[in-house]
């Protein structure tokens, strides 16, 4: 919520100084953020960096136009998960998946419980990404929590109650595939 | 079962959220998006430099074809065509008359057909010939230049038959005094004529 009057008061600014754009106010309100929504996608420090980098590189090209932007948090959001997405096509999600599932684990457990934990874990990823393209979109968009529904929905350019029942089907979905999977 | 994949699901979804973001993060954005920036303004500068110089080149050879066209142009000579029609009609307007005694017979003679049929000459090709050839155009215009012929008019022609037939009597009417002679001898056999039956009838 803090982000939300950070934004206000970095659009006011920018209102006041015309086409001035005050770009380390907008760096330390939205990149956190924008880091997270990438990391979601990516799941990769370095490439989720790479992303915010990206969209504030296009915060500077379009920077004649930021005064037309009505929602600031949603269109950088929307910025970075377009770019995400676009990175993800280019990398290998089955390496990192496994990175990342290893980090999940947490290093108390012994080590075969760690790495049956880390196997479902990857599991459920792999899952995750074999969901339909909308239904993985709303589930990943909303495990960042700081998203609403309305936001997520002009993120994804869909409306509020098509991103509640994508929710709602890709849990159902990914419950069922995952306890299929265990079952067999 | 059910609890545990749920269970599951969250902690890669907890995962996903609650990823730290890394130290420093923000002041390596801040670096490389003002060297980008900058990298971008110094190369649209040169940019524009270099669109600038490409324009004002592009200008100046558009300047220099145009110049060289009409150098071109200008220095093209004259085609025959042009000198064929333009300049016999200044010529015979220019020469003296090519006979007095031709002049003083015709005095109300038509204009040369070859002025009706005059081409309407670019005011461009009379401005070469009145610049450029005006020299030449004096040389012929001087007296030492042959006339042309004038069209003969149809006494003239008249006069040439008669030559040409050589019939003597005809020859001999162009002589005014035997002319008038004849004429006298002829006026004389009419009053004669009218004159003599009537005294014949009153006898």
């Amino acid at each position: 919520m803090t982000s939300i009057e950070g934004c206000s008061l970095v659009l006011s600014s920018i209102e006041s100084a015309g086409s001035e754009i005050d770009l380390t106010s907008l760096v330390e309100t939205y990149s956190a953020l924008l880091f997270r929504v990438a990391y979601s996608v990516l799941r990769g420090r370095a490439e989720a960096e790479d992303v915010v980098q990206d969209v504030f590189v296009r915060v500077i090209e379009h920077r004649l136009d930021l005064l037309t932007v009505r929602d600031m948090r949603v269109w950088l959001v929307r910025i970075a998960w377009n770019l995400a997405i676009d990175r993800r096509r280019r990398i290998r999600p089955e390496q990192i998946d496994a990175r990342f599932a290893e980090t999940l684990v947490a290093r108390t457990v012994p080590a075969d419980e760690a790495v049956a934990d880390a196997r479902r874990m990857k599991a459920v990823l792999s899952e995750i990404e074999k969901l339909p393209r909308g239904e993985r979109h709303v589930l990943l968009l909303s495990a960042v929590e700081e998203l609403d529904t309305a936001e997520m929905a002009k993120v994804l350019g869909r409306s509020e109650s098509a991103v509640r029942a994508l929710l709602f089907r890709a849990r159902a979905r990914l419950r069922k595939r995952l306890e299929r999977g265990e079952g067999a | 079962m059910t609890k545990s994949t749920d269970e599951v699901v969250e902690q890669v979804l907890a995962g996903l959220r609650d990823s730290e973001v890394p130290v420093g993060m923000e002041r390596r954005i801040l670096e490389a998006v003002q060297d980008r920036a900058a990298v971008k303004s110094r190369w649209g500068a040169a940019q524009s430099w270099t669109r600038s110089w490409t324009w004002g080149i592009a200008l100046a050879g558009t300047v220099a074809i145009c110049v060289a066209g009409f150098m071109v142009r200008r220095m093209e000579p004259v085609s025959d065509a042009s000198q064929v029609h333009v300049i016999p009609v200044k010529v015979l307007d220019a020469l003296p008359t090519v006979s007095s005694q031709v002049a003083e017979k015709s005095p109300q003679l038509p204009p040369p057909s070859i002025v009706r049929v005059e081409r309407k000459a670019s005011t461009r090709k009379d401005r070469l010939i009145s610049v450029t050839d005006a020299a030449s155009l004096s040389a012929m215009r001087a007296a030492s230049y042959p006339a042309p012929p004038a069209p003969l008019t149809q006494e003239e022609k008249l006069l040439l038959r008669i030559a040409r037939k050589g019939d003597p009597q005809e020859l001999a009417l162009l002589n005014p005094v035997m002319r008038a002679a004849r004429d006298a001898e002829e006026k004389a056999e009419v009053e004669r004529f009218f004159t003599q039956p009537a005294t014949g009838d009153h006898e």
